[in-house]
């Protein structure tokens, strides 16, 4: 792969993580499914580019979105970068045990995703600085996770169209 | 897996911890103010964030709507069995307030006569027709009500017991055709016999019968019951001259009365069930 290609992918996947992200702090957060918004579409761009790229590319997905979630989102401090970072690395080794890399798949990852974000942020937020209830935290997930779903197919889409055009995508 | 052992990602763990570090280092040094990092991605996202949420605000609305519509059905159902309640307690209350004006009226009766014995009742029907004009009431003979019993208001008589069933009773009123008593002009102490008129009772009045030629009865005077006869109690309000004519023969005169009690807005009457005639 050229140099310039793999430039432009890695451009690509950053504006449409960037978009993701915007979208999840505008648009999205209006919506409401099953009592939850679909606020998860980061980390799940993150696990398909980890899915298909390894874990090099999984942590430096990652890396840029989690940056950015703590750069635009109120409050984080680094929690983000550090715990996108994990995931990626997580996915990558998931990966390794499951070997069908298709849509479905990418929704166990998302939910290995939401689970792992979910502990991180429990570790930071609750038991560092004791706040709030733990049981309240993890009783949203499985309809954050049916809302993200919906809007999981885009992401996907895209994703595997940036890495086709990147000649990744054979195997995809 | 190899990709996994090579452990080529750990350099961008490293970063990702010193990325962090500076964040919580630059956000507890600055006191909350924005990182350079922070600043930049929102110096890039602000224009993007400010377009997409133009476009949300058009179409937010329609969502909110969407997502509340439930809970205000739920609301609205429970407004709605919330003003039904309210209503009838509203309408619960006018009634014990009718019904205390009632009773007021006849403790109010009861300290002048104190042989005066009440009966509250409440009208159920109208029986306003071409024939006649009556009322039926929820009580009856088991409540104590007898035929030839006075019907009052605070505002005077309504009529008298007509005819009596179990837990009824018809009213025959003061303009029914059906209506004679013996009467006395408050003012002038003249005696006299209301009664009801077929013509007077489309109008919605009644007459007073036998005046003497040279009575001095005028327009405004009150009529009441002058208890002769044993009938009905003495002093009652019947009602107030409108009007005095001459009979056709010239003997005597008769005046055009109004009842005093307003039959279109009441619902509750007293039954004077006993009374102690006086003459």
């Amino acid at each position: 792969m050229e140099k310039k290609t793999v430039r432009y992918k890695w451009m690509l996947y950053a504006l449409l993580m960037f978009i993701s992200l915007i979208l999840e702090t505008t648009l999205l957060s209006h919506i409401k499914i099953f009592g939850a918004t679909p606020t998860h579409l980061l980390p799940y761009a993150v696990a398909v580019i980890a899915m298909l790229e390894g874990t090099t590319s999984g942590a430096l997905a990652g890396l840029f979105a989690g940056v950015m979630s703590d750069a635009l989102l109120p409050a984080a401090d680094g929690f983000y970068t550090i715990t996108f970072v994990f995931c990626g690395i997580l996915i990558s080794f998931l990966c390794n045990f499951v070997f069908w890399k298709s849509f479905w798949t990418t929704l166990l990852y998302l939910a290995a995703a939401m689970l792992v974000t979910r502990i991180l942020y429990y570790i930071f937020f609750f038991v560092i600085f004791g706040k709030g209830e733990v049981l309240s935290l993890f009783f949203t997930l499985p309809a954050e996770f049916l809302a993200t779903a919906i809007f999981a197919p885009v992401i996907y889409f895209l994703v595997i169209k940036i890495a086709k055009w990147a000649g990744l995508g054979e195997e995809a | 897996m190899k990709e996994f052992f090579s452990r080529s990602w750990l350099a961008i763990v490293l970063i990702a911890v010193l990325v962090a570090l500076i964040m919580g280092i630059c956000s507890a040094v600055t006191g909350g103010r924005v990182s350079p990092i922070s600043d930049l991605f929102n110096i890039l996202a602000s224009p993007i964030q400010s377009l997409t949420t133009s476009i949300t605000d058009g179409t937010s609305g329609f969502f909110e709507k969407l997502n509340d519509y439930e809970k205000l059905e739920a609301e609205n159902e429970e407004l709605r069995k919330s003003l039904a309640d309210t209503q009838k307690k509203l309408r619960d209350a006018e009634k014990a307030s009718l019904e205390n004006d009632q009773l007021r009226t006849a403790l109010d009766m009861k300290t002048k006569d104190e042989s005066l014995v009440f009966e509250s009742a409440e009208i159920v029907s109208r029986g306003d027709s071409n024939l006649g004009y009556t009322f039926t009431l929820d009580k009856g003979s088991i409540n104590g009500i007898a035929v030839n019993n006075c019907v009052v208001t605070t505002e005077g008589m309504v009529g008298y017991i007509s005819e009596v069933g179990v837990n009824w009773s018809v009213v025959t009123t003061v303009i029914d055709t059906g209506m004679e008593a013996s009467a006395i002009v408050s003012r002038t102490r003249e005696v006299a016999s209301a009664e009801g008129d077929y013509e007077l009772m489309h109008e919605g009045k009644f007459k007073l019968s036998y005046i003497t030629k040279e009575s001095q009865i005028v327009r405004g005077d009150t009529v009441e019951t002058s208890g002769f006869g044993g009938l009905f109690p003495k002093g009652i309000i019947i009602g107030r001259v409108e009007e005095v004519k001459s009979e056709a023969h010239g003997i005597t005169k008769y005046a055009i009365l109004s009842p005093t009690v307003d039959f279109q807005n009441i619902d509750h009457v007293l039954v004077i069930k006993e009374f102690k005639v006086t003459e």
